[in-house]
């Protein structure tokens, strides 16, 4: 009796757990890479070649992983709108879906960081003080310490921060997009990299109380407006009121 | 006190023309007469002192007008300024139209009760008002420039246009001393000097002056000290020791496969020690006295991309280089790394430093290469201090600096 009970669990169990599907997904992934090549041979190729392998102008795309693509695309850096010193943000001009259809093309084309994928719970258990110290040590001196982004050399800059999303943010550390070094998971592993993330959103969302913040320095330029401005004025009203004085 | 000073202290209330306060609320007299005039205190007492002083009388506070109330007369004042003491301007359209006058009253009590408004305003932005939202600071600063604004505004309005409009002298005692105070002066310190006796005792007079002259010396003392003294050997080396462990800020030692190429990561020596059985442990120096020296950037290049300098071929482990994180400059931390150009910058000057040569100074004003730790990699696969601590000293040059 317990063992026919026990089978019949295990039977239950089974049908509950057991993998499914995997032909059907198999399925949607070739879809979508259909769908991504014909996405890339009429957006990318040009530069990037026609089997991805890269040009005079472009990086080969093989082995750089969905992370990078999604990272690229979904910024908006790609494609890019004109040749400078570096990708500038902007609008994507791809829908999240075609995004994900070019992601698995190039994925299919050699394996490489994959996108990271947050789950809710993970992001709730990040730990924001840990993901300060993180960011302090590792991102602070070229993003600056609230992420407002600062200058490279010959143009190249590091961006601002506050638009990007956790997804972009762990992309770019474990991708290393143009300048940025590349921070992969043997330095800092995933909780760390969504605790980073969770400090980087933390701080663009923080509010600069007093109009133009400077990158949460604080209100500075009022101060210094209110010092020129403010006093020079009054200066100014002095003089006046010297000049027009009969005596 | 002589009497000397009683002349000086001005006429008291009594007299004619009175302390300035006085001839100020009664500037004319009601006939329209001066109120100061030459004939009005000839007799008085006080106001030939004042005008037998060589030095002229200070005007006060801005020439205004007059108000209706102290207007009596005024078509006199016009035709004959006084010379001295208080004098009255030409009226203004409030001192002659009552209207104008309200119109200004009106204006002066408007303003007043903008302060009003901007004080409660404050008070109400203040505990209703939104911390986090923009217009929480503007709306503070805004409430407070009307609650003292208005407040100004009034007084200008009300001083200016209601206020009679006077012009007051104020007397000036001289500045040189009676020549009997200045005798007395002098009288009491030759006294004084004489009783101190120290003419007639050169022995206490001399060793007197002679300590004073040795305690002024001593100031020379701290000058000889900046030439004697030498910073000794703690800046030729660092906290770096033969076959101490890579390990980052928070005390991972870093192992080989950690950093991917195009990595970096800032790392600091952990000492081995050695416990009484014999078992190998790794001391991370990690107090800020400890970082200060020791701060290195461990850079994972790709495969063949360093140009290792002649002598130094066998300084990296497989693509990974490891150089001072401290400007060469000015002792800035050397972080900004562009993983494409292989340029690290350092942000306080914009010195650009090129990892594949060497972190050879290439632009800015730092001129000496940054020191380069020489890496290997243990049995464990860890990264170590492969010969021990930089062959150079870290960070800015200094004056013994060979």
């Amino acid at each position: 009796m317990v063992l026919l009970v026990a089978l019949a669990a295990t039977g239950v169990l089974w049908t509950a757990f057991a993998p499914r599907g995997t032909a059907e997904d198999t399925a949607a992934t070739n879809e979508a890479v259909r769908a991504g090549r014909a996405l890339y041979l009429q957006g990318c190729s040009s530069c990037h070649g026609l089997q991805g392998q890269g040009g005079n102008q472009a990086p080969s795309l093989i082995g750089v992983g969905s992370a990078a693509v999604d990272f690229q695309v979904s910024t908006g850096r790609m494609p890019l709108a004109a040749p400078g010193a570096q990708a500038k943000r902007k609008d994507p001009i791809y829908s999240q879906t075609q995004i994900d259809q070019l992601a698995a093309y190039i994925d299919s084309l050699g394996g490489g960081p994959k996108k990271p994928v947050i789950d809710e719970a993970e992001w709730d258990d990040a730990d924001l003080a840990h993901g300060g110290e993180l960011y302090r040590a590792n991102c602070a001196q070229c993003h600056q310490a609230a992420g407002a982004g600062a200058p490279l050399t010959y143009g190249k800059y590091a961006p601002d921060l506050s638009h990007a999303t956790p997804t972009q943010i762990i992309e770019a550390m474990r991708t290393g997009p143009e300048s940025m070094p590349l921070f992969g998971p043997g330095q800092i592993d995933e909780a760390d990299a969504v605790a980073i993330a969770k400090y980087v959103r933390h701080v663009s969302e923080a509010s600069g109380a007093g109009g133009h913040d400077l990158g949460k320095y604080g209100p500075v330029p009022e101060g210094l407006l209110a010092w020129l401005v403010g006093i020079g004025g009054l200066l100014a009203v002095c003089l006046w009121i010297g000049a027009r004085q009969k005596v | 006190m002589s009497k000397q000073d009683d002349d000086n202290a001005g006429p008291g209330p009594s007299g004619d023309g009175g302390s300035i306060f006085d001839r100020a609320k009664h500037p004319v007299k009601p006939s329209g007469e001066p109120a100061s005039g030459s004939g009005a205190g000839a007799g008085a007492g006080g106001p030939e002192l004042r005008q037998g002083r060589d030095d002229g009388p200070e005007r006060l506070g801005t020439p205004p007008h007059q108000t209706d109330s102290t207007r009596a007369g005024s078509t006199v004042l016009l035709a004959e300024p006084p010379e001295r003491g208080v004098s009255v301007r030409d009226p203004h359209a409030e001192a002659v139209d009552r209207r104008a006058e309200r119109r200004a009253e009106r204006l002066a009590a408007f303003w007043f009760v903008v302060s009003i408004i901007g004080t409660v305003g404050f008070v109400v932005t203040n505990f209703v008002g939104d911390k986090h939202k923009e217009y929480y600071t503007p709306a503070l600063g805004a409430a407070l420039a009307l609650a003292v604004g208005g407040i100004g505004f009034g007084v200008i309005i009300w001083a200016k246009r209601l206020m009679p409009h006077e012009e007051a002298v104020q007397e000036r005692h001289p500045f040189r001393s009676a020549d009997e105070e200045i005798a007395a002066t002098e009288e009491t310190v030759a006294l004084g000097y004489a009783d101190t006796g120290l003419a007639r005792r050169p022995l206490i007079r001399r060793t007197l002056l002679g300590a004073g002259t040795v305690l002024g010396a001593l100031l020379v003392v701290p000058l000889l000290n900046l030439t004697n003294r030498k910073p000794g050997k703690q800046l030729n080396h660092t906290h770096w020791v033969k076959g101490a462990r890579l390990v980052t800020g928070e005390g991972t030692p870093v192992r080989l496969g950690d950093i991917s190429i195009g990595g970096i990561e800032t790392v600091f020596p952990a000492v081995p020690v050695t416990e009484p059985d014999g078992r190998v442990r790794y001391e991370p120096q990690l107090t800020l006295h400890q970082k200060a020296d020791s701060a290195t950037v461990l850079i994972r290049l790709g495969p063949d991309e360093n140009r290792p300098r002649p002598g130094r071929e066998n300084w990296a482990y497989d693509g990974h280089v490891a150089y001072s994180k401290i400007c060469t400059h000015a002792g800035c931390p050397v972080s900004l790394y562009e993983a494409q150009t292989h340029h690290l910058l350092c942000p306080c000057h914009q010195s650009v430093f090129d990892v594949l040569d060497g972190c050879r100074a290439i632009f800015g004003p730092a001129s000496r290469s940054l020191p380069q730790l020489a890496i290997g990699v243990d049995a464990d696969g860890y990264f170590i201090a492969r010969d021990g601590d930089y062959t150079e000293p870290v960070g800015p040059a200094f004056w013994e600096r060979s």
